[in-house]
């Protein structure tokens, strides 16, 4: 149905260095880059948020924040909402994230009971990363747990719509950032030598199994040969940036245990610090949940806590979570505003971050709650709760919007039918 | 709208599927009615509002695109986005059966219509596989958090169609496969060491620390009083401002009279008591250990006083793990030995830490907690006189530790050469014994002697050599050779002894099997069956019991049920560990046994530890550890609904949920498994936010028609279950408000079967033997072929349901009609 045929090639080569996680070296210190790129991220928030306290109702520019989104008043003329927007893909109110990216019916493709399609975030990074280090980067929690989210290693889907690995917590994430490794340009060489060489010889392997094995097989072993692929398309590019030492930062290498509230908001931060290192234009970031909760002192399961209705203490816990979440995005647009980028810009100025789901509460999948902010599309004039003409309007129609306003230059993204002309009127 | 999208897949799909694929017929008499007079007028042949056509649309669903459709259509009516508001609605009772007849064909055609045919996927081994092939060639135990995470899956973890592969996950392969490789090396050539006993006597430590303690607080106190004779100030009294002096005077000088207490107690020459942060709270006691071993840990405990019931358990964590809630028996006068055995995962050293078991979580302090359970207070207590750790226990040699030795039982240098016959050998057990192609070989000893070359150290060599294999495809799939014309082919006999292997021990066959495979008589049906019943007998079946039982019903569920500490305060750590494990035993005891699987329905007997008899409130279960216990004549425990995990599992963690509870038995017992909630249903009560009680709830369903179609068939049954609460224990009455209200277990069956409490509840379950032997062969022929059950798969389910009939239902019957079957020996 779609659309990328002319650069499909190009997407190959970059596709294959997608998540090449280990020991990768550097990129430009900022200074080098003369002009600020676009950057997007997307945060997956799994299970939905309570129907009364949170959603705006009135169509146009925002008057006073609803409970749910109190914590936003400060920034009530940076963010947009929509009103009708619906992944028309997804059938399950259980997966917050699986196909948010994606658009895509995971169980709807004839002969496949599992079956998804390359997510806008990885596209993006195909045409907003060719300079850098990453073309994109999946976080997802140290902890696993996919309560609300549903199948997938994290918010990202290649264009196989096979699922991208995660980078698992901030204590990785900042290795891969700004770990240094010490080493001789010899022995790198060597290292990367005899990488290769190990999987040379894994692929012997898997070559001897391909003789007399099932079609089906043989699909799962060509995720095996793929996965082998990226790996050396990693070393490749590490080659390639060898000379250059990764940027050095004033910011103290996270915990590996830290977890809950405090491992979102140091997300958060890295976040910030890798695009302003300019190490990758996209980053898609699938929050936890369970932790969370605790770590806020709720003691409900993520599932458990969305079906509010008619128990007291959920609604009110999940009063206090939608808030805290609002609290937390507050604290991300303030981060983004003040992390300098160049000519005395902010992050803000060039970044679109979208945050929010597609179930909008409980089992409702119409409708999805979804929060954009920031500067990187130049024509969307922030402020508003946008009441869409008609009734589950694909979100892909905003991915479009979004991918376009980069200047992705795709036709369609999904189910898309077109781009949301009212977002950037 | 979602209909037009649908329409454009749905155009687009007729061009490029033709897959021929069995039909699902809806019931026409029930649909075309309402569709005709519902929806035609706008979506047919007159007019095509959203480009939607209704009356072309198939009754007969032969392909995913036209259930796509009809899928559509359910969620319109159920959202109930049509028919529109001005035009006539359908009656309740229309709604109500056109919902459950879409509802039930579409869910019929989407197993039909799922997946690919009958064919089996390729299947990477997962965490427990791993783990225990791990186990089978070098004899320890890895912590299953170091492996790749299992994927999510949503029956059973052997499925291969629902598994990934990553880049990410090889590295992680690579990484895990050098440190098993360097463990290998480090603990397969180290001798076999002597059992020896090491023995803490925790008095010898505690005691001085408390007396030093108490010496200290008088003397400070005896200062105090002095000055204050002498007139000083609480300046001068080294106080940092006159509440810190108020405060010391009133509480604290007082205080120093519960160590005192403590210290006047009897037999601490011998032992220490278990007590409140005035004593001694838990003890520890460490032992380094070998990896390759199982210890045997022995408690010297008795009860001081007379407490409750209640308080009488022991809770023993290893490495911050419960391992055991061992019930005291004898006095402090007189302690008696507690005994068990336990297989420590890799690790340095086992670390024990022992105390009274109680709810850390809730009550923080240990004053509370005694206010709860007994009117004794601090003074009732464990006394602990020893603790004693023995080991190790070696089981027989790994495949690996054989490996390491000569002829002479001497251990193998570590050479080039000893290398290369090393990794010889080393790759066909671990393949398997499947012969790796020679050219991979080649590259797996050059990788040996670049590393060799490089370190000039043989073993770093083989450790980069065996890492490399323990990342192959070859040891992470289990691969089965396949006709190239796509006809049913039968497995070799080596293939079909790993499936077994697989199946019954999560593990690679034993030298045993593999030796009767490749003397070709696997097939052989008297060896057959005795293999099975050799394998079944094994210890290492309990992985399967483990595995499947807890899979089959759905035993993660459990997991994410918070229990409300306010309303159930004495539901700890350790009862939640033993309410989880006791459907595996119980499993595993029919199995073992051979008994009938009906058992699962209800039973005479349970399989339970003391603290779960405690639970229970049944008595005289005072050893150690899981034992079967026949069941008192009245007692309303037996079979599945009876276990506090099930009840657990249908509750909200505060009241019960007869609706997961109905859910739960028609899905596993009755194997009538209703769909899951449509998305876009209000919740029920959502609008109002008010609490809304269960009784409401239910009627509430029945309101509904959306709901209707299922609940009504769910709902009356779950109350059959009513007597137990939510923590499964059995209850006459319930609090609401402030009164008390009598509970009944009072519903029905599909049919009007009706029942006025547990025990006719109990009598209709007992009738429906078949569908639970049907749900349970789906189950296990799922988890055995490692591919979901199709429609086509049919006939060959109903052939194992007889047998397992004709062999009145016995466990072992399940498992030698299934490897018998012809699903099981093709691919």
């Amino acid at each position: 149905m779609s659309v990328y045929q002319t650069t499909r090639r190009s997407f190959l080569k970059a596709g294959s260095t997608l998540l090449t996680l280990p020991l990768l070296e550097s990129f430009a210190a900022p200074k080098e880059t003369l002009k600020a790129s676009k950057r997007m991220i997307f945060c997956g928030l799994g299970y939905g948020f309570k129907e009364k306290t949170f959603f705006p109702t009135e169509n146009g520019v925002f008057k006073k924040m609803t409970e749910g989104m109190k914590p936003l008043e400060r920034h009530k003329d940076k963010i947009t909402m929509f009103k009708n927007l619906t992944n028309i893909g997804n059938t399950n109110p259980h997966y917050g994230s699986t196909s948010l990216l994606t658009g895509a019916n995971v169980h709807g493709t004839p002969g496949k009971s599992f079956h998804n399609s390359i997510s806008c975030d990885v596209l993006a990074g195909q045409y907003l990363g060719k300079e850098m280090r990453y073309s994109m980067l999946p976080l997802v929690s140290h902890h696993p747990d996919k309560d609300g989210h549903g199948p997938g290693l994290s918010m990202s889907w290649n264009q196989a719509g096979k699922p991208v690995s995660g980078i698992p917590g901030p204590a990785e994430l900042y290795s891969l950032l700004f770990g240094q490794i010490k080493e001789t340009p010899e022995e790198r060489q060597s290292r990367l030598k005899s990488k290769r060489s190990i999987l040379d010889v894994v692929l012997k392997d898997a070559k001897s199994l391909n003789h007399k094995i099932s079609k089906l097989d043989k699909e799962k072993l060509e995720e095996f040969y793929q996965s082998i692929r990226e790996i050396e398309g990693g070393l490749q590019k590490e080659e390639l940036w060898a000379k250059r030492p990764k940027p050095e930062v004033d910011f103290k290498a996270p915990k590996s245990d830290v977890s809950g509230a405090q491992e979102i908001k140091l997300t958060y931060q890295l976040i910030c610090l890798a695009l302003q290192t300019n190490q990758t234009p996209v980053i898609s970031y699938r929050h936890p949940m369970t932790k969370v909760l605790t770590s806020w002192g709720i003691n409900f399961t993520p599932h458990a806590l969305s079906h509010y209705g008619g128990s007291k203490p959920r609604t009110e816990a999940l009063d206090q979570f939608d808030k805290k979440r609002s609290e937390q995005l507050a604290y991300f647009i303030d981060l983004l505003k003040n992390t300098k980028d160049v000519e005395g810009s902010s992050l803000y100025d060039h970044t679109i971050l979208s945050w929010g789901t597609n179930i909008r509460t409980s089992h409702m999948i119409k409708d999805v709650p979804l929060i954009i902010t920031g500067g990187g599309a130049k024509n969307i004039k922030h402020g508003r709760h946008i009441v869409l003409p008609k009734e589950d309007t694909p979100l892909g129609n905003l991915w479009l919007t979004l991918l376009r306003e980069v200047g992705v230059p795709v036709e369609s993204f999904g189910n898309s039918t077109g781009i949301i002309p009212e977002l950037i009127s | 709208m979602k209909l037009s999208f649908s329409i454009i897949l749905f155009s687009l799909s007729l061009l490029c599927s033709a897959e021929k694929l069995p039909v699902t017929k809806l019931n026409h008499e029930l649909i075309a009615p309402f569709l005709e007079k519902h929806c035609i007028k706008c979506h047919g042949p007159k007019k095509q509002k959203a480009k939607i056509r209704l009356d072309e649309l198939s009754l007969d669903i032969s392909n995913n695109s036209q259930a796509q459709l009809w899928q559509d259509v359910l969620d319109t009516l159920n959202a109930g986005d049509m028919p529109p508001e001005d035009e006539t609605q359908p009656t309740q009772k229309e709604l109500t059966f056109t919902l459950r007849e879409l509802t039930e064909g579409l869910k019929k055609a989407k197993n039909m219509l799922s997946d690919q045919g009958q064919a089996i996927t390729m299947r990477r081994l997962n965490r427990r596989e791993y783990t225990n092939s791990i186990k089978h060639l070098f004899g320890f135990t890895l912590n299953a958090n170091e492996l790749p995470a299992d994927d999510p899956n949503e029956l059973f973890d052997t499925i291969g169609s629902d598994q990934y592969f990553s880049a990410y996950i090889f590295d992680k392969y690579l990484e895990l496969g050098r440190k098993i490789a360097k463990d290998a090396l480090k603990w397969n050539r180290k001798p076999q060491s002597k059992a020896i006993i090491k023995t803490t006597d925790p008095e010898k430590t505690r005691i001085p620390r408390i007396r030093e303690n108490v010496k200290k607080r008088k003397e400070r106190y005896e200062e105090v009083v002095l000055g204050l004779e002498a007139g000083k100030g609480w300046k001068d009294l080294g106080f940092n401002d006159a509440r810190e002096f108020y405060y010391y005077m009133k509480f604290d000088a007082e205080r120093t009279g519960r160590p005192d207490r403590y210290l006047k107690r009897e037999h601490l020459n011998k032992g220490i008591y278990l007590t409140g942060q005035w004593g001694v709270i838990f003890v520890g006691a460490n032992q380094g250990i070998d990896p390759r071993a199982s210890y045997k840990i022995r408690i010297l405990a008795g009860i001081n006083k007379n407490p409750p019931e209640r308080r009488k358990f022991l809770q023993v964590l290893a490495d911050g793990q419960a391992i055991a809630q061992p019930k005291v028996h004898g006095t402090n006068h007189k302690p008696e030995w507690i005994e068990f055995e336990h297989t420590p995962k890799m690790a340095k050293q086992l670390s024990l830490q022992i105390s009274e078991r109680r709810h850390k979580e809730t009550i923080v302090r240990f004053d509370n907690y005694t206010k709860i359970t007994d009117r004794y207070g601090d003074e009732a207590s464990i006394f602990l006189d020893k603790i004693q750790i023995e080991g190790p226990f070696y089981p027989e040699r790994s495949f690996f530790e054989k490996l390491l030795v000569d002829k002479n039982g001497k251990a193998l240098k570590i050479t080039e050469d000893s290398s290369k016959q090393i990794i010889e050998k080393f790759a066909l057990e671990l393949f398997r014994h499947k012969r790796p192609n020679p050219d991979f070989m080649n590259g797996i000893y050059n990788i040996f002697e670049e590393k060799f070359a490089k370190t000039k150290k043989a073993e770093e060599g083989l450790i980069e050599a065996m890492a490399v294999l323990l990342s192959s495809p070859s040891f992470l799939y289990i691969n089965e050779e396949f006709n190239a014309d796509s006809t049913k082919k039968p497995l070799s006999d080596r293939e079909l002894a790993i499936r077994l292997a697989m199946l019954l021990w999560s593990s690679p066959p034993d030298p045993e099997l593999y030796a009767i495979a490749d003397k070709g008589t696997l097939r052989k049906a008297s060896i057959l069956s005795s293999q099975i019943d050799r394998m079944l007998d094994d210890p290492r079946s309990k992985n399967f019991s483990n595995a499947f039982m807890s899979q089959w019903m759905d035993l993660s569920r459990f997991d994410q049920i918070a229990i409300n500490n306010k309303k159930f305060p004495l539901f700890d750590k350790s009862i939640r560990a033993a309410v989880k494990q006791e459907p595996l035993e119980f499993f595993h005891t029919l199995l073992k046994e051979n008994l009938s699987l009906t058992n699962i329905l209800d039973s005479d007997f349970v399989v339970i530890n003391s603290g779960l008899a405690h639970h229970y409130g049944i008595n005289n279960v005072e050893k150690p550890g899981f034992y079967k216990v026949t069941l008192p004549h009245n007692s309303p425990r037996g079979g599945l609904t009876g276990t506090a995990a099930f009840l657990t599992m249908g509750s909200t963690g505060e009241n019960t949920s007869p609706i997961i509870r109905g859910a739960l038995i028609l899905e596993k017992l009755m194997h009538d498994p209703s769909p899951a909630p449509p998305p876009n249903v209000p919740q029920l009560s959502e609008a109002s936010e008010k609490p809304v009680s269960i009784s409401e709830a239910i009627k509430l369903h029945q309101s509904k028609a959306q709901c209707a179609s299922c609940h009504a068939k769910m709902d009356p049954i779950g109350f059959g279950l009513e007597n137990f609460n939510a923590i499964g224990q059995w209850r006459e009455k319930e609090k609401v408000g402030k009164k008390d209200f009598p509970v009944k277990s009072i519903g029905s069956f599909p049919g009007n079967k009706k029942f006025k409490d547990l025990k006719e509840f109990k009598k209709f379950l007992l009738t429906y033997k078949d569908q639970l032997a049907q749900s349970l062969v789906e189950g296990v022929m799922t988890y055995g072929l490692g591919r979901k059950v199709q429609f086509s798969d049919q006939n060959e389910i109903e052939k194992l349901t007889q047998e397992l009939r004709s062999q009145n239902y016995k466990a072992r019957s399940l498992i030698h009609a299934l490897v018998n079957s012809k699903s099981f020996q093709y691919k």
